[in-house]
């Protein structure tokens, strides 16, 4: 519809000052609390370490040494090398790219299907709400994890089938915390203006109960982020995630399990490594909730 | 031209009584609005006056299908209302609601709030949308500068004057304004209600205004209908009514107006009661009777119905004694 893009040009200030106008007020909500700001840098450490990655690490992340496997950390793998002989931090860091890029497809999948669900529930309430709530309740029941499993060996192991899988479990909760903003949204004055100036139930959802249920969606969505490392990493271990010889920090600790004994390196800093993003997502996800739901200024921060 | 008709308007609700007596088949009805006529003309200041509980805002929210009525014909322009879409029907009839604080989006810059507006009704070529919001800002006593703040920015009084502007922004015909200056400072009432004067009159607006202060229906009307229990009791021009009460309630509720002169000796009639709950009334006979100064028991029984007071055609009055 050529309405609908014409609305975000007219009336608003252009486009670059609204961008730097952007930036300014994240970096005001995130700096609000302490904990947001530690995660955001994690995050953004993490980030960074991705797109460098070629420039970062010290070795091709495949590269195989067959005559240093196993080796403990030294000044020429800082990390030491795995069964194979490749260098530990160097797949570290390839591995960064992997588990943030699908960390955050899974976020994406979870938000546009779980925020179209929780807003339509809302919004029309009554048989539509009863329908959506309870064809997701019968997700809710099953264990996330087994879900997952049973979603990749049914449509077979790759790391689109996992990615699919992890996002359809997220999906509930997502669609029920959209729901019970867009129901109390939906008494709000401004949406009864909005109703009484005519608009359509699209234009009511997205342009005026949407907005105003952000906080709540960027607070989760950030601390799914963490639990989607965490799955992403579980299903990489049980060889239903990300496939050898690709670098997924979940099937690095898998390779290592069997030489734990001859050698904790290649266990120990994988799992440092999720540890570490796991921790920055969930900082930030804490943070933001602190500021963005229960924040006694949060006015002040955001305005 | 008669913009808004409304003819035998009813609203009932179903109360639900519990359980139990949901099971028994039990139900009660609220009778919030109960057989209302009146009607609008363009260019002409409307007021429906009366306690709160009275049903004056279902009555008017009814009317204009933001609720669906029970029973009455009502004609915008002299066709059905059902014949309306509901786009057509709020591009012609707009309502600026009571609660001044949260009538605007939060998330929206206050211009682009107005140019919602107008580009969804079509009312001016895109080209000339801006121009447009600064143009209904000003009229409003906004500057145009504002227009990028969001609601925040602005007080209670300022964001009503740009809910005007944006009731505005589609050409209305007839504009609805539900108490909205009630929980404003009275100076800011007043600034708002000439400017909503102003404005009708420039746009030759058919307005109805729906408000339990006397004072305002009074500044703003021409015709004036007083509501009690779901029914207009009387209802005329505005001086006749303030100065020739009819009805025992209408007296009533004007004896209790306050008059800004302590000198004024006033003979202050003072009802027994509350208004009862619109739960209990009986079909039959006067719903004012318990709290009637003047009532008999010819009242409890009789048929009621707006009748000419002294064959004077536009005063009405619902009151067998008269």
């Amino acid at each position: 519809m050529s309405q609908e893009s014409a609305d975000a040009t007219v009336t608003e200030r252009p486009r670059q000052s609204r961008a730097v106008a952007g930036a300014t007020r994240v970096w005001r909500i995130v700096s609000a609390n302490s904990l947001s700001l530690v995660g955001f840098c994690i995050v953004l450490s993490l980030v960074f370490v991705a797109v460098f990655a070629p420039v970062l690490a010290p070795y091709e992340p495949s590269a195989q040494q067959l005559d240093n496997t196993l080796a403990p950390p030294s000044a020429d793998h800082p990390f030491g090398t795995d069964n194979t002989g490749r260098d530990i931090l160097s797949r570290i860091i390839f591995g960064t790219r992997y588990a943030i890029a699908i960390a955050v497809v899974v976020v994406t999948l979870e938000t546009v299907v779980g925020v179209s669900l929780g807003l339509v529930a809302g919004y029309y309430r009554g048989k539509v709400d009863e329908t959506v709530m309870r064809g997701l309740d019968v997700l809710v029941s099953l264990p996330p994890l087994l879900l997952a499993m049973v979603i990749v060996t049914t449509f077979g192991i790759n790391i689109w089938n996992a990615m699919l899988a992890i996002g359809i479990v997220y999906i509930p909760m997502m669609s029920r915390t959209v729901r019970s903003s867009a129901l109390s949204i939906r008494e709000e004055t401004y949406v009864q203006a909005a109703e009484g100036l005519g608009y359509d139930s699209k234009r009511v959802m997205l342009k005026h109960i949407l907005p105003n249920s952000v906080p709540p969606i960027v607070v989760l969505g950030t601390t799914d982020v963490a639990y989607a490392l965490i799955d992403v990493a579980t299903l990489s271990f049980l060889g239903l995630g990300i496939q050898p010889p690709k670098p997924s920090w979940g099937a690095m600790a898998n390779a290592a399990r069997e030489y734990i004994l001859v050698t904790p390196w290649p266990i120990v800093f994988p799992t440092l490594a999720i540890a570490i993003a796991v921790l920055g997502f969930n900082l930030l996800g804490m943070g933001l909730r602190e500021t963005l739901l229960y924040g006694e200024d949060y006015d002040e921060v955001v305005e | 031209m008669t913009l808004l008709d409304v003819d035998g308007l009813k609203k009932h609700f179903t109360v639900d009584s519990g359980f139990l007596s949901g099971l028994l088949g039990e139900t009660r009805t609220l009778k919030a609005v109960d057989g209302i006529d009146f009607s609008v003309d363009a260019g002409e200041a409307f007021t429906l006056v009366g306690e709160s509980g009275c049903g004056k805002s279902t009555a008017i929210l009814s009317a204009l299908r933001h609720q669906q009525p029970t029973a009455g014909k009502v004609r915008f322009k002299g066709q059905d209302i059902e014949m309306y879409s509901k786009r057509a029907l709020r591009g012609e009839a707009q309502l600026i609601y009571q609660d001044q604080q949260d009538t605007l989006n939060p998330k929206m810059s206050v211009g682009e709030a107005i140019a919602e507006a107008i580009r969804f009704h079509d009312v001016v070529p895109p080209e000339e949308v801006d121009a447009r919001v600064d143009d209904l800002l000003e009229r409003v006593g906004i500057s145009p500068a504002e227009k990028y703040q969001e609601p925040s920015a602005f007080s209670g009084g300022q964001k009503q004057r740009i809910a005007i502007a944006r009731a505005l922004a589609v050409e209305p015909s007839l504009l609805v304004a539900d108490e909205p200056v009630s929980g404003l400072d009275v100076s800011v009432q007043a600034q708002i209600l000439n400017r909503l004067m102003d404005l009708q009159e420039e746009f030759g607006l058919g307005l109805v205004y729906v408000t339990h202060n006397l004072g305002i229906a009074r500044k703003i009307s021409d015709t004036i209908g007083v509501m009690y229990l779901g029914r207009i009791v009387e209802y005329g021009d505005v001086d006749d009514i303030f100065e020739d009460p009819q009805h025992p309630y209408t007296q009533a509720l004007l004896s209790a107006n306050p008059v800004p002169d302590p000198a004024v000796d006033r003979d202050r009639i003072v009802l027994e009661g509350n208004m009862p709950d619109p739960i209990d009334v009986d079909d039959r006979g006067c719903p004012f009777v318990p709290r009637c100064p003047e009532a008999t028991a010819e009242c409890e029984t009789a048929e009621m119905g707006l009748k000419p007071f002294e064959g004077d055609r536009g005063h009405l009055v619902d009151c067998i004694h008269r």
